[in-house]
């Protein structure tokens, strides 16, 4: 139900322009200014995007190695909803692959999708990859706020900062990895969210 | 379709484009292609140099948020709060820099950042410039926002922050009136589903006009940046 069709609304537009323009912004400067580089460009400009130094985050997040490829800054929405998103960064060394999907304990939560956010009209949406999330061969790809991210739903108790999120990310060629994501009130990947960030700052 | 993919360059965000949207005011579509053009012109120059937010020379002042073109008025909207009390949109934020938001508390990304860089720059600003300040949500899933969970989901960001719903029919018909396409439901199996919204925010001056907005990626720091500003000087960019 994505209409298209031109919507007019009395003088003041607004849309997601953003989105295009972000692409040409996100190449162009290349890595380093990450704090001002329009996330929600990745669904279109992606793979070879700037990858961010996790210098802070390295520490407390420690790097999950399957084949080919390193999971690392890995973190959850802290939330008081029931869903909640994933996100993380990663290094591929190898070939080519690609994230098919993602799972969860039912215990914890009912579904995980690995999804996107695009550009529908002048809004967006976020949808699930059915194809899956391509990782380049020696590329790095992130899952960040505007861009990627593995959505979990009907969790069983809203995820606070410290809560662990435990996923399971199954690759195509690398094959399924478990992993921990611990609960974040920021994770913006740019911004103060590192794991050593003091996650509970006053409410 | 045309219309539709010129609106789609109207709003350049990030403060590479912002002089070139203010340089620029003649009819409509040639505005947009020429701020188009001269914006990402722009880039190579705001790339090449040091990436630092606080040029050196700043006069006008340069704001990181996208300029609206043309500047809107706020709409004359009455909604429900989370206390299940009339707001009038306008009465009631009339003399606050106003920053409104329509999304829904099951978007696990886009809506939670944009709360969670403000609730940042809240914690960080003075607060004689937060105190000028109102951030409103209206969610645009009013069927599973229900007003005590946008009381408690607010709650985790700012106990300030003001939660606005209604029916759907006028949820829908404030985003039109702002030029948003009302929401829509995208199924995402399992019972679930997602709602297509606008992922900016949208800031009126004291003057009620929507001047400027802020797309999904921006952080903290724009807010920080931008809201003194808008403040204590106002809007200065017409």
């Amino acid at each position: 139900m994505n209409s298209s069709k031109p919507f007019r609304a009395g003088g003041a537009f607004i849309a997601a322009g953003v989105i295009t323009l972000g692409g040409v912004f996100a190449t162009g400067c290349g890595g380093g200014d990450t704090a001002t580089t329009p996330t929600a460009a990745a669904t279109t400009a992606l793979p070879a995007s700037p990858t961010l130094p996790p210098a802070t985050a390295a520490a407390a997040n420690p790097v999950v190695k399957v084949g080919n490829l390193e999971i690392s800054n890995i973190r959850a929405r802290a939330t008081v909803t029931d869903t909640t998103a994933v996100y993380l960064t990663i290094k591929n060394n190898g070939a080519a692959d690609t994230l098919l999907s993602a799972a969860v304990d039912p215990a914890v939560a009912a579904m995980a999708q690995v999804h996107e956010v695009v550009a529908s009209g002048g809004t967006m949406v976020m949808q699930e990859m059915k194809a899956g999330l391509p990782i380049p061969a020696n590329g790095t790809v992130e899952l960040k706020s505007g861009g990627y991210h593995v959505m979990v739903m009907n969790v069983k108790k809203p995820v606070a900062a410290g809560d662990i999120v435990p996923i399971t990310l199954v690759f195509e060629k690398a094959g399924s990895v478990a992993i921990k994501a611990p609960g974040q009130d920021d994770t913006s990947a740019g911004g103060m969210g590192g794991a050593s960030a003091s996650p509970t700052m006053a409410h | 379709m045309q219309y539709v993919h010129l609106r789609k360059e109207v709003i350049m965000s990030f403060k590479y484009m912002t002089v070139a949207a203010r340089a620029v005011r003649p009819a409509y579509v040639r505005r947009v292609l020429i701020a188009v053009m001269a914006g990402v012109s722009l880039l190579a120059v705001a790339c090449g140099g040091s990436s630092s937010a606080s040029a050196p020379t700043a006069t006008p002042f340069s704001w990181q948020g996208a300029l609206v073109t043309p500047p809107f008025v706020k709409p004359n909207a009455v909604l429900t709060d989370t206390s299940n009390k009339p707001f009038d949109l306008r009465k009631d934020t009339q003399g606050y820099v106003t920053l409104l938001y329509i999304g829904y508390l099951h978007c696990p990304d886009i809506c939670p950042q944009h709360m969670s860089d403000l609730r940042q720059a809240f914690i960080k600003l003075p607060v004689d410039v937060t105190k000028h300040v109102r951030v409103v949500f209206v969610t645009a899933d009013p069927d599973r926002d229900r007003p005590d969970l946008i009381r408690k989901w607010l709650d985790s960001f700012n106990t300030g922050f003001i939660g606005l719903y209604g029916t759907q029919a006028q949820v829908d018909a404030l985003q039109v009136s702002l030029g948003i396409e009302p929401a829509q439901k995208e199924d995402l199996g399992g019972g679930n589903y997602a709602v297509s919204h606008a992922a900016y925010v949208i800031a009126f001056g004291t003057d009620n006009v929507a001047h400027l907005v802020y797309p999904s990626g921006i952080t903290a720091d724009t807010w920080i940046h931008d809201l003194p500003q808008l403040v204590n000087a106002g809007w200065k960019g017409s």
